[in-house]
Order: structure tokens, then C-alpha cells, then sequence
């Protein structure tokens, strides 16, 4: 009964990689439904509105709401994106079971989760159509002719996807510029003049030219992205990163938040980038020479190690990353001295199925890939290596997306380059990756990933800096003087503060105050400042010969993630009079 | 600059011949003395603190309310309106329409007669306009936007407390400047009462100063090498820091005191963090004030000149700010900043036109450089007041100790010296305080602050007289025959700054400029683009909609731009042209061709 309806619909429209996921409605309602599982741990405020009217919520997670801003804080953000909505799935999950399984961790550090950072891009693509949208809502002018929004991609062969259009042999008043890839033909690459290739194909995306100017779709909205918009190596002039630095609502109502919240000691940010995998490089400097372009030389250790618990507590093995140039990830650490793990949660997988052997093998018998070349003759491995590396696809990423994409999603990564005819260029081919296709797992593995990014996230947790007192100490000289010491040790695995923070000075030191009068401290300094404690023991000693008045001394140490203590410090009585010892 | 010249000469003749009958009636501006009737009279031989600001431009508005409106941009850090005044002449057209010239003092708040210059800009253009006509034109032609002080609570703070000449030069955002958790918690204090901060000397029987035996206001180093008894010398004064004490007890003194930054590395081009630029705040317009103006300059895309005014130094500064920014400077366009810039120092004494980079220091994040790097403005900063001015001695260089005390007695009469008072510090004991008051150094005495503000303020409008004009050079037709027409339309650009700066058009800055051809009946457009000259055999047609078709360089300064149409029409083509650029007045044209 059921199929002639959906015969007469036409054809039919694969899924798109978010099928399944959260929309905004469904959003909105999980998160209530924390807040009424959880009300003494959950608080759901706005921290600003995206350019459409989206409120942009944060999901406050703490032992006690009244006490939440004053004690130390993991920052997580996701769906900076408009083509990783994966990472709201993440963010969403992982708070939930952090409440249900780890109350007890909320006790002494807070969660912030902002789970949907870039609502307008989201919800442009979780539309009737894929748009491939990444940035956000702003109006663009993209081609600068006085007018925005006149030309934007259309669906044009109907099939709820904005593909690419590939035009082969366009007129000589267009260049070609790429040609299908003779190892995987589906995907288009640039003519590699050594090997004799020339281009065929001029590559567009799908769309109208509607103002008649010559280009496709270069007007619209969704080209200035949140991750272009920071001010660390923020691009001028470049259109996605936007008119100046946090020019969004969006990315300024996040970088608002952040300052705000001066007690966060570590960031998550779900995304096209990865600092977890292969963690950022440590060389590098930015224009000014005294910005590292990636991480300081100093943060390598700390890096490593995260980057060791990530692989410990996932199976992520593969990442992709999008560059440094204005992003969150960049920003909260290298201006906000942020150790940040940025990370895309999920990598390609290897597809289930083993590849086929090279035709030079005569064998009709199935051989495992891993195992080529071991039982084979020497001659034959030969010849297959060099038919495999005559073979070798430009891009192996995308290729290997696509093997997966064949083998276990039913093809659905890629829309098969079709004939269309085009109602200004002739006969063109529809075709390409699926967008947020290499971004975004199936549903049913969200759970199971999420899962994996909880233990990080609980590992991340467990490694914040832990400052422990030891003593003070306080020993009678003689004559109303006294010797006072002290020392502080950081038994967490990441140091106080980065040495990022230690160069930016965002994040300010430890600061002991000795609460005395400057005349009654013959030794020392009132006012002392811990740069830093590195983890593991990282440990800084404080005397002080002081001549107090009173029959006791405070010591105030400040910590600027952990807050404030006080400590009194009564005197011991003046025994041993003259003699000193 | 010659347009002037004719109606220049006419007023001369006319002021000679009245000068030449004394008994030739009583007409009022007749007078002998060139000089403004103001309906707003104005003393510029003062400063004015925020309040007396504001309502002197408020009283200049109301007095001239066809010309001259006023409006707050936006507030302060502590709730101050940020008045701007705008100059326009409505029959002439709208704001937006003419190409504005945004003038602008004082984001540092110790910089304070840069509001007086502003101001007098703004008196002078209006007060002038009525009876002279190079003034007139110049209000007629464009549109200027003034803002005398972006920095209002630092000026307010400036007059109202004591300070030195070097503050305050931040914004009043209570900021923790030396990382201990705590905002504002150490500034200075005026010890002896006498309404400024000078500095403390402290006696100290091992100590590196002495005073000047024959002038005791001067305290000078002794070095420590042997005397005639064979010990190192040492004088009686060591200096204890300025005026203060240490009020939050970690044993310094004022270091930390209001505020904390720069609002002049708020910008966003090269916008860096403060460990690479101080001051600079957490992000660009990261303050009220800077966002204020960064809003309105962005909303009025027909600045094409930008000045703002500083203390001090004499100085007319330009970008890049850092090395790796030049090459946002190529070679056209610093021909047009070498041209306005070398015209400065001529009509300003001892200023000296010079580069921030290379001549001053790296500035990350200034406001000029946003003007011209991000927007493609032609900008440049006034450094006022040199103090190479204050005594003739014969060089062009500064006065040295002595010449400045003989400054200080004998034209000054003593107003710029706070004498050495015996102070009890808590902590020090007596010390001396007193030194150099806060009008000491960076501004210039009341009797030469309006010819400097005149001064600069002529600059200011040689700079605006040169933004871009456009204007019909000459229609040239050819019959091609077969009803086909070539029509070469010659625009020419008389002034220095052209329509789009080169950096401008290069990284895509803003909206090109565009030409429009409106064909009338029977005329239609087969191809259009820019030709060489009217000379030239062929010519680059765009690829797209030729009746109307982006110039994406505008028209060079001091130059004439060809476009050549090629039209189909039966009979002599017909239509009109548009040419429409951001920064100046667009030119409509039409197109009517005379067949004998």
C-alpha cells in the first residue's frame, strides 16, 4: 500500500547525516527536561540572541546553583558550526549523563554547556534542504554589486541537497579548472601537469545565476562564520571572518560569557577542529613573533598528556582540522590562556568491508587487504603496490569517506553525478559530498560516542589543578620575632595556569597577602605572586620573618580559578627567650 | 586648490577699496581686521573642561541649526554623552551624499586641547560661513563630523582632579593593571594639595641627586665616582616616585591606579592582545566609547577623510603602525598621504610628517590605521604642541633645563611650577613634593593655543578641500555606422584623494564605485568598460551587464578616467549617464548628441 504513495512523491531523498538529530524545539524541551530532573543542579539561561532571535542558552551544571560562579569551571561549547550539529548531540548527552552518573564531581567544579552556538546555522540546514551552511545569519554582499541576498544556491534538481554543479567543457569565456580523479572519478581534483592531466570541469555550486553577474550563489547569508570572527589571527578584509573581530552577536555574546566567568579552568569545544588527536603545533609564531600560531612551547607537556587521555578514553583516531584563523578554540587559549581541547568527537572510520585486491593478483581467493602481498609471490605484491600507487586518489580523505560511505551508509555520503539541464549553462552534472556528511555520525552511534567523551570529559575533570597547602609553619626566633613559612603544591595534572596565561596574563597569578603591616615584616614580601605551579607536584615555597603585634597572622591566598582562603595563623609562645637557636 | 582663487581675489580688491574711503559709510563687515563675527563668541585662549564643552557646543548648534546639528553618539564608561556635531548644508544635499571628513581629539584623557582644536573647527566653519566664501564652499562640498572628545570621563577626571601631564590617559573602566585580584586599588594622591601630582624627593644621606645650587627647583644627578677625598660622590635627594602613597601595601607606590588602557589600541585593524600591545582590553571596542564611534564611523560610509587630535609632540603621523602592515600602503596611496602630509608641515611650525612605524613606535590596534587599513580612509593623527616653540634659541631643537626654567619664569610667570613643599609621608617621613604641574608639558600655554588650533585647523581643510570631486571632462562620439555609435565618457577627478584608494580597491574594502548608463528610447547598449584614453584602439568591455558595470580602482587622484560605450541606436544614441561612488558626489550625466 505504502509504495505506490511514495512512487508518486517522486524520487526519493536519502537522509540527510543529521537524520535524527536534535531540532530546536526537541533542544529546548531536553534541556527543561533537566532542569525538572535536577533542579537543585541545572539552571537554563539565555546568554545572548543570534542575529534571527534565537535565544543562545547555557546549561549551568553545579553541586550547588548558589555557589556555581565561585568555584572552578569546564567550559564546553559546541555547534559553533552550521555543519556539526553533531556536536549539540554530544554536549546534550554528555550533560545529561554527567547528571545522572557524576553528581558528585559537580560538587567541586561547575559545567557550562552551551550546547548550540550557532542556532541560525543549524537551523538552516536542518531545513527541507541541506544548505551546507556554516556561518551565521549575516547578510552578505558577497559580490559587492549594492544589493545582499539576490543570489543564494538553489535545489535545483530537487533531491534536498545543495551539491556541486560540474560543467564539463564549459565555453572558453569560463576555465576549467578541475578533472574527475582517473583513481575515483566521483571526486573532482586540479590537473596535475606532470602526469599530463588537463582540467575538463569547471566546478560550481548548485544554483542559479539570478543577477545575471556570472557567478552562482555568491550572495547571501551564512558566509561570515563563528570561527573566522575571533580576534586570535583574525583574517581583515577575509568576508568569513566579518566585518571586525566579534562583529556576531553570536560570537560576542560567547566571548562576553567568557570574561565573565573568570574560573574556567579548561575549555571543550566540539567542532571542525582537533587539538586531541594530533595536538596543535608548538613552534610556530603568529606576525608579531610573540603569539604561538598553535600552542606555546611551554603547554606542549600539558597538551600531550590531554591529548593521551583523549586516546585513552575514545577511538577516535582520525581528525580533521580547520585552521587557527579567528576561532573559538584558538581564542580561548592563546588570549584567554584556556587550555582548550578542541576536538570533532567522531573521525572517519575504516569501512567494514576489506578493499579489493589489485587485478594483477589472479587469485580468486578473498585476501585481506592487511595481509597483501604476505602469501602473494613477490612479483605480484610488486606489481600490485605499483598499481596501487598509480591508483592513489589526490584526496585519500575523501576517498576514504567515500569507501566508507559505499560500504556502510548505502552510498548515502554522495549524490552520484546526474545530467541536468541547466536554464543558462546547457547540460551540467549535479553531483558531490553530502554536506556535514564527514562531520556527523549515524544517529544510533551517538550514544555510544557520547559515552567515550564523558570519560574525557571526567578525565579532563580529574586533571584541573588541585593547590594544597602546606603548613604554614610558624616558629618562634626569639624577642617577639617569628619565622613563618609556607608552601603550595599542585598535586593536579595540569599546571595553575598555562604558560600562555603566564605570557597573556589573562588569567593573574596565585596571590598570598600576608595580612600584616608593612613595618612588622622584617623579611618577605606583603604581597607575593605564584606564577605558576606546574602539575604533578609543582611546588613554590613563601617565608616571612615578621614581628607582629597582635597574637596572630593571616595569610589570604587568592587563586583566580579557585577563590579565596583565609588562613590564621595563632602564635606560638615566645619559649625560648634569648636563646637563639 | 585655485577654485578659491578668483572669489579670493575679489575680496581683496573689494577690502582695499574699502580700506581706501574711510568715510565710505558704516558697514559692519568692513572691518579692517580679518576677523570671524561670531554669533557664538569663543575664547580660545582657554580650555574647557567636559561640562563647559558640551555646552559651548550646544549653544554653537542652537545658533546654527540649518548647518549644524548636534547628537550623542553614545555614552561613556560612566554614563557621559558623547556629543557630536555635524556640519551640512541641506540645500546642497544630504549627509550621505557628499563626501564626509571625520574629525576627532582626546581619546586620551590628559590630551585636552585636542577638544579646543575640534572645537574650533567647528566655530570656524560655521561662524566663517557667511562671510567667507572659501569657507562656504568647503560646507557646501562636504560634510564634517566632529566629535571633540571621545575620552569624556578622562577629560571630566583631567580637569576635576589632580594629575600629571601624562594622565589620565586611559578611560575610567576600573581595571586591574598590576595582577593582584584588586581594580583601581593604588593611585596617586595629592600630598601637598596644590591640585596636581608631582613627583616626591626624599633626603637620603647616600642619595643619587642633588639641587642645583644656583636654581634649587633643579634636581640634578651626581655620578657616583670618587671626589677630591677619595669617596664616591653622593647628593643629599634620592627620588621617591611620584606623588602617593602605597595604599594597598605590596610596596609600590600609584600602581594602579584608575583605569588601566588605552583606548587608542581598541581598533581592530592589528588588533593584539595586551601582552603584545598595551592597554589594549580584552578585544576590539571592548569599551562603550570605542564601540560608540566604531558604530558611526562604519554607519557613514562617505567619510573619505579622517583626522584625529593627540598632545604631543608636533607631529602629523600616518600608518602602518608595524612593518608587516605596509604592505597595506602601496605606492598610489602614499603618494596622496606624502602630498597632504608635506603640505602640513609647511602651514604647522616645527611638525614634522612622519610614519608611526618607523619614526615613532609600533602601535598595534590605532585608530588611523583602522580608518585607513581597514577602511580605506585617508587619515592621519595630530600629535599637538612642540615645545620646540617655546623659546627662540636660534636651532630647531628642544630647550635644555635652564631655557625651560627661564620659560617658565619669565613668560610663564611661574604658573606651570608647583614649588618643592615639605610633605610627611607615612611612609618616607618629610619628603619634598612639587615639580612640573599638570599644564607643564604636553599642552601649550592658553596665549598659543589658537593659532595652533587655526593652524591645524587649516591643515585639516586642505586635507577636506582635496577630497574627491568628480566631474565631466568631455563626451567624445564616433559614428561606427550601421547604427552602431562609440561614446567615450571622459570623467576627471581634480583633487588629490581618489574615489578609491588602491589598498581600498585591492582587498575589496567596502563597495566599488559604479557606472550606469540609462539608454533613452531606441538606444540600446551593446558593450561598455574602461579604455585606456580616447586614443586608444581597443578597450576592456566587461563580461556582464555593461549598462552597468563596477570600477572597482574609482578615478585616480588628479586624474581622468575613460569609459567606452559601444551603443546601438537609429539615429544619435540617447541616454544618461551615472557614475556613483561611495566617497564623493555621485555625477549624473546625460547624453545628448548634436547632429549638424
Amino acid at each position: 500500500m505504502l509504495l505506490p504513495l511514495l512512487l508518486a512523491f517522486g524520487p526519493l531523498q536519502p537522509a540527510p547525516p543529521w537524520n535524527g538529530y536534535l531540532d530546536d524545539p526537541s533542544l529546548s524541551s531536553r534541556l527543561s527536561g533537566w532542569m525538572e530532573a535536577y533542579p537543585e543542579h541545572v539552571r537554563i539561561d539565555s546568554y545572548g540572541t543570534s542575529r534571527e532571535g534565537r535565544p543562545l542558552l547555557v546549561a549551568t551544571l553545579a553541586g550547588d546553583l548558589a555557589s556555581a560562579e565561585s568555584k572552578p569551571a569546564i567550559l564546553v561549547v559546541a555547534a559553533v558550526d552550521g555543519l556539526h550539529p553533531a556536536g549539540t548531540e554530544y554536549a546534550v548527552r554528555i550533560g545529561e549523563m554527567m547528571l545522572a552518573e557524576h553528581p558528585d564531581l559537580l560538587h567541586e567544579t561547575t559545567i557550562y554547556v552551551l550546547p548550540r552556538a550557532n542556532p541560525d546555522g543549524i537551523a538552516a540546514n536542518l531545513g527541507a534542504v541541506n544548505v551546507g551552511r556554516r556561518g551565521v545569519s549575516r547578510l552578505i554582499d558577497g559580490d559587492r554589486d549594492g544589493t545582499v541576498d539576490e543570489d543564494q544556491p538553489q535545489d535545483l534538481n530537487g533531491d534536498g541537497i545543495i551539491s556541486q554543479m560540474r560543467w564539463f567543457k564549459p565555453p572558453l569565456s569560463r576555465t576549467a579548472t578541475h578533472l574527475p580523479d582517473p583513481a575515483e572519478p566521483r571526486l573532482m581534483k586540479t590537473p596535475d601537469r606532470s602526469k599530463g592531466e588537463e582540467a575538463t570541469h569547471l566546478i560550481m555550486i548548485e544554483g542559479r545565476d539570478g543577477d545575471g553577474d556570472g557567478l552562482i550563489a555568491e550572495d547571501g547569508p551564512g558566509e561570515v562564520r563563528i570561527d573566522r570572527n575571533f580576534p586570535h589571527l583574525w583574517e581583515e578584509h577575509s568576508v568569513d571572518a566579518g566585518p571586525y573581530q566579534l562583529s556576531e552577536p553570536e560570537s560576542l555574546a560567547i566571548a562576553e560569557f567568557v570574561l565573565a566567568h573568570p574560573r574556567i579552568v579548561a575549555a571543550l569545544v566540539y567542532g571542525p577542529n582537533d587539538s586531541v588527536v594530533v595536538i596543535p603545533a608548538s613552534d610556530q609564531k603568529d606576525k608579531t613573533k610573540k603569539t604561538p600560531v598553535g600552542i606555546d612551547a611551554g603547554d606542549k607537556s600539558l597538551y600531550t598528556k590531554i591529548s593521551k587521555a583523549y586516546a585513552e578514553h575514545t577511538s577516535q583516531k582520525r581528525a580533521s582540522n580547520d585552521g587557527e584563523e579567528g576561532g573559538l578554540h584558538s581564542w580561548l587559549y592563546a588570549h584567554r590562556g584556556i587550555p582548550t581541547a578542541s576536538t570533532n568527537g567522531w573521525g572517519r572510520p575504516d569501512p567494514t568491508v576489506f578493499e579489493e585486491i589489485a587485478p594483477a593478483e589472479s587469485s580468486e581467493e578473498e585476501k585481506p587487504s592487511v595481509e597483501a602481498g604476505g602469501d602473494a609471490s613477490e612479483a605480484g605484491a610488486a606489481e600490485a603496490e605499483k598499481n596501487e600507487e598509480a591508483l592513489k586518489p589526490a584526496d585519500v580523505e575523501a576517498a576514504g569517506w567515500l569507501a566508507w560511505s559505499d560500504a556502510d551508509r548505502d552510498g548515502s555520503g554522495f549524490v552520484e553525478w546526474e545530467s541536468f539541464e541547466h536554464p543558462t549553462f546547457g547540460t551540467v552534472e549535479i553531483g558531490g559530498m553530502v554536506p556535514g556528511f564527514t562531520l556527523n555520525p549515524p544517529a544510533d552511534q551517538l550514544d555510544a560516542i557520547a559515552r567515550e567523551q564523558l570519560a574525557f570529559l571526567t578525565a579532563l575533570l580529574a586533571m584541573q589543578p588541585n593547590v594544597t597547602i602546606e603548613g604554614p609553619e610558624i616558629e618562634a626566633v626569639g624577642h617577639g620575632t617569628y619565622r613563618l613559612r609556607m608552601a603550595m603544591v599542585n598535586s593536579g595534572g595540569m599546571p595553575t595556569r598555562t604558560s600562555m596565561a603566564r605570557r597573556n596574563q589573562a588569567i593573574r597569578p596565585i596571590v598570598i597577602r600576608l595580612d600584616l603591616d608593612r613595618n612588622r615584616i622584617l623579611d618577605g614580601a606583603p604581597v607575593n605572586r605564584i606564577e605558576g605551579l606546574d602539575g604533578d607536584g609543582g611546588r613554590a615555597a613563601l617565608d616571612w620573618v615578621i614581628r607582629p603585634e597582635k597574637d596572630s597572622v593571616t595569610i589570604q591566598i587568592d587563586d583566580p580559578l579557585a577563590g579565596v582562603r583565609t588562613i590564621e595563623v595563632p602564635l606560638p609562645p615566645q619559649g625560648d627567650e634569648g636563646d637563639a637557636s | 586648490m585655485n577654485q578659491y582663487g578668483i572669489t579670493d581675489r575679489l575680496c581683496q580688491l573689494g577690502l582695499m577699496v574699502m580700506c581706501s574711503l574711510p568715510f565710505a559709510g558704516a558697514n559692519p563687515t568692513a572691518s579692517a581686521q580679518q576677523q570671524i563675527k561670531a554669533d557664538v563668541p569663543i575664547a580660545f585662549n582657554r580650555f574647557y573642561d567636559y561640562d563647559e564643552l558640551s555646552a559651548t557646543m550646544a549653544a554653537l548648534a542652537a545658533a546654527h541649526p540649518k548647518l549644524c546639528s548636534i547628537h550623542s553618539i553614545g555614552k561613556s564608561e560612566q554614563g557621559r554623552e558623547m556629543w557630536l556635531l555635524t556640519i551640512n548644508n541641506p540645500d546642497t544635499g544630504s549627509d550621505l551624499s557628499k563626501p564626509g571628513m571625520w574629525i576627532d581629539g582626546n581619546v586620551h584623557g590628559n590630551e585636552v586641547q585636542a577638544g579646543e582644536t575640534v572645537l574650533y573647527a567647528a566655530w570656524y566653519l560655521l561662524e566663517g560661513y557667511d562671510e567667507v566664501p572659501a569657507i562656504r564652499e568647503l560646507v557646501d562640498a562636504n560634510v564634517f563630523y566632529l566629535l571633540p572628545s571621545v575620552n569624556p570621563d578622562g577629560r571630566a577626571g583631567w580637569f576635576r582632579d589632580p594629575h600629571t601631564p601624562n594622565s589620565n590617559r586611559t578611560g575610567l573602566r576600573p581595571t586591574d593593571n598590576d595582577a593582584d585580584g584588586l581594580l583601581d586599588e593604588d593611585g596617586p594622591e595629592d600630598l601637598d594639595g596644590d591640585g596636581h601630582i608631582g613627583r616626591m624627593w626624599r633626603p637620603d644621606p647616600n642619595g643619587t641627586h642633588r639641587r642645583n645650587e644656583r636654581d634649587p627647583r633643579i634636581f640634578e644627578r651626581v655620578p657616583a665616582v670618587p671626589g677630591p677625598d677619595g669617596r664616591i660622590m653622593r647628593g643629599k635627594w634620592s627620588m621617591a616616585g611620584s606623588e602617593g602613597i602605597d595604599n594597598d601595601g605590596d610596596g609600590r607606590i600609584n600602581e594602579d591606579g584608575e583605569g588601566g588602557y588605552d583606548m587608542n589600541r581598541n581598533w581592530p585593524s592589528d588588533w593584539q592582545p595586551t601582552h603584545v600591545q598595551r592597554g589594549a582590553g580584552t578585544h576590539p571596542f571592548s569599551y562603550s566609547e570605542t564601540r560608540s564611534v566604531g558604530d558611526f564611523i562604519r554607519a557613514h560610509p562617505n567619510i573619505a577623510a579622517g583626522q584625529s587630535y593627540h598632545n604631543t609632540g608636533g607631529m602629523i603621523l600616518r600608518g602602518p603602525g608595524t612593518p608587516y602592515e605596509s604592505g597595506n600602503y602601496p605606492r598610489a596611496d602614499i603618494g596622496v598621504y606624502d602630498a597632504l602630509g608635506k603640505a602640513g608641515e609647511e602651514m604647522l611650525p616645527h611638525y614634522r610628517y612622519m610614519v608611526i612605524h618607523s619614526d615613532l613606535y609600533p602601535v598595534h590596534g590605532g585608530f588611523v590605521n583602522w580608518l585607513s587599513e581597514g577602511l580605506g580612509i585617508v587619515s592621519f593623527t595630530n600629535e599637538l604642541w612642540s615645545e620646540k616653540r617655546i623659546m627662540q634659541n636660534g636651532t630647531n631643537g628642544l630647550p635644555d633645563e635652564a631655557a625651560r626654567m627661564r620659560w617658565q619664569d619669565r613668560v610663564l610667570f611661574g604658573q606651570t611650577h608647583s614649588d618643592w613643599t615639605e610633605v610627611d609621608h607615612p611612609e618616607f617621613g618629610k619628603v619634598l613634593v612639587g615639580g612640573g604641574t599638570k599644564y607643564s608639558r604636553r599642552t601649550p600655554p592658553p596665549f598659543m593655543l589658537e593659532e595652533e588650533a587655526h593652524r591645524n585647523f587649516a591643515f585639516t581643510m586642505f586635507h577636506a578641500s582635496e577630497m574627491p570631486v568628480l566631474r565631466l571632462n568631455e563626451i567624445l562620439v564616433k559614428d561606427l555606422g550601421d547604427d552602431v555609435w562609440q561614446v567615450d565618457l571622459e570623467i576627471a577627478n581634480d583633487r588629490i584623494i581618489p574615489t578609491r584608494l588602491a589598498h581600498a580597491a585591492s582587498k575589496g574594502i567596502g563597495l566599488p564605485d559604479f557606472l550606469s548608463f540609462e539608454p533613452g528610447e531606441g538606444t540600446k547598449v551593446v558593450l561598455a568598460g574602461p579604455a585606456t584614453n580616447r586614443f586608444a584602439k581597443t578597450f576592456d568591455p566587461v563580461e556582464f551587464k555593461p549598462e552597468r558595470f563596477k570600477v572597482e580602482d574609482g578615478i585616480k587622484g588628479r586624474s581622468i578616467s575613460t569609459f567606452r560605450y559601444i551603443l546601438a541606436s537609429d539615429g544619435p544614441p540617447s541616454g544618461t549617464f551615472q557614475y556613483e561612488a561611495t566617497k564623493a558626489a555621485d555625477l549624473t550625466i546625460p547624453l545628448e548628441v548634436v547632429v549638424e
